[in-house]
């Protein structure tokens, strides 16, 4: 199957960046989203937002390609979107192969020996879709196929872990891939459908050698704790990965040497720390309760880098909100320099609290009360930074 | 380089004596070192921002320009609206996130 970004011509013998993506919406033997459920279908139905989910994914790492620390080689998509999907997003249809198992596993063994070619290389997985739990520490990965009426329950399911001990170094791939991310975008709760049975096999990708050390960089950033599920906006994109593109774009960004030069990046710590934080937010904004957890084998490691100072969403809030009519905020940066006019005079009562992106810096914030009044008192600035992610300000 | 030390002005000795997680920033907020308060650290001469986080999240912020081959202390210390009047307060407030207890009048 040949990926559908493919530039390994033009990068022979270079480290380069090797990336798999699959999103399954439209499930073949499980009920629409209307439709009632069967015995067969255990609680699940079609999905209506991980195709378009996977679709930013990947005109993101498309569009960024320049960002990474190695060039992207190859891009393997497989998609099952959903017809909603593809009217919000026309550039769905016919843009991949359907993510069915045979698919899945024709993509990811060529993924893997693009990956074992040079251990400077890096990998870069997504999987959205359906996801259960058969122990308290598995995800397995349902893929467009599954069919819970014949044979095996998980026959047309994968195993998260099989796929992340396959991209060991080996034997056989002894270049493999030394920097490896996963984003696991799929619910990991129990199926009733287990509980009176021995545990079900999924269908292995990868036949797994236990020769060689494993000294990789390897994290998996699972959209759901054990036992959790993920939340899609309908027609939309999940949360977890709205999330994740928010911090791509700079609200995981963190500023350090790299090979001796000071560059705004994103790392594998700094990523983690960013999409608790935003992911709470999110959480507090919807009233959901998304979930948000780490594994694999985690070492901070730079993942991409950006052109730019990142933006910061600053709100600003004044207390008391009766002291709104004749505050006035005045801002300097870390020069000592005036901000003009960064927050309206007066604002307005349905503008407040204020909201603004400001490129991330030192600042020293401070409110006048204008024209004085007795029963408020100036509120004098001290410098702060302001650095992803997005901090709150009450003055 | 110069050694720069750190000093947390609380009122409680509870609070004094913590090692606190002490962040130092460049102007271009690029992460200079990460220490705790009880430590000192070498900088370049310049200027840098130097930010320690309390045990509830709160944190304390501070200025300092360094100057080649004088050591110095940087004093940390609340805002002074998050400041509270008595060291006991501090410890509740600032240890264990207890928010502060009502107070009624006494007849």
């Amino acid at each position: 199957m040949t990926p559908g970004f493919d530039n390994r011509a033009n990068l022979q013998g270079q480290p380069d960046l090797h990336v798999l993506i699959a999103g399954v919406s439209t499930y073949q033997n499980l009920p629409k989203q209307n439709d009632p459920l069967t015995p067969e279908s255990f609680g699940m139905r079609q999905l209506s937002s991980t195709a378009l989910t996977k679709y930013k994914i990947y005109r993101w790492l498309l569009d960024h390609q320049q960002n990474f620390p190695v060039p992207l080689a190859t891009c393997r998509l497989l998609l099952s979107p959903s017809p909603d999907e593809v009217a919000v997003e026309p550039g769905l249809k016919g843009l991949a192969e359907p993510c069915t198992l045979n698919n899945f596993l024709v993509a990811a063994n060529d993924w893997r020996t693009d990956a074992s070619s040079h251990q400077e290389n890096v990998t870069f997985f997504y999987f959205a879709g359906h996801g259960v739990q058969r122990t308290k520490d598995d995800s397995v990965l349902l893929l467009e196929d599954f069919d819970g009426r014949i044979g095996g329950l998980l026959r047309n399911a994968v195993d998260t872990n099989n796929i992340f001990k396959g991209m060991a170094k080996s034997n056989t791939y002894p270049n493999m891939a030394q920097t490896q991310l996963y984003f696991i975008d799929a619910c990991r709760d129990f199926l009733s459908a287990f509980k009176n049975f021995e545990p079900e096999s999924t269908t292995p990708v990868f036949r797994v050698q236990l020769s060689g050390e494993d000294k990789r960089t390897a994290p998996i950033f699972y959209a759901a704790a054990p036992g959790t599920k993920v939340i899609g906006i309908k027609g939309g994109q999940t949360l977890f990965s709205r999330a994740l593109l928010d911090c791509l774009n700079g609200d995981a960004g963190e500023l350090k040497e790299v090979n001796g030069q000071e560059r705004w990046h994103i790392s594998v710590h700094s990523l983690n720390a960013a999409l608790e934080t935003k992911i709470d937010d999110w959480n507090k904004t919807l009233g959901a309760q998304q979930d948000f957890i780490l594994g694999g084998l985690v070492a901070n490691t730079p993942t991409h880098f950006l052109d730019l100072t990142p933006l910061v969403e600053i709100v600003l809030e004044v207390v008391p909100l009766d002291a709104l009519n004749c505050t006035r905020i005045k801002v300097l940066d870390d020069q000592g320099v005036p901000i003009p006019e960064p927050v309206p005079f007066p604002v307005l009562p349905n503008l407040h609290p204020y909201r603004c992106k400001w490129i991330a810096g030192f600042y020293t914030i401070s409110a006048e009360i204008d024209p004085p009044d007795q029963r408020y008192i100036n509120f004098p600035g001290r410098a702060r930074p302001v650095m992803p992610p997005s901090p709150v300000m009450r003055k | 380089m110069s050694k720069i030390s750190f000093s947390c002005n609380f009122k409680s000795s509870e609070l004094q004596s913590l090692a606190l997680s002490v962040e130092v920033r460049k102007p271009n907020l690029a992460l200079v070192a990460q220490t705790l308060t009880t430590q000192s650290v070498d900088l370049e001469p310049g200027t840098y921002y130097v930010t320690a986080k309390l045990p509830t999240g709160q944190e304390l912020f501070n200025q300092v320009t360094v100057v080649e081959g004088q050591s110095g202390i940087v004093t940390l210390a609340p805002e002074p609206e998050d400041e509270f009047p008595h060291e006991w307060l501090e410890v509740d407030c600032y240890i264990t996130g207890q928010p502060l207890p009502h107070l009624v009048p006494v007849t």
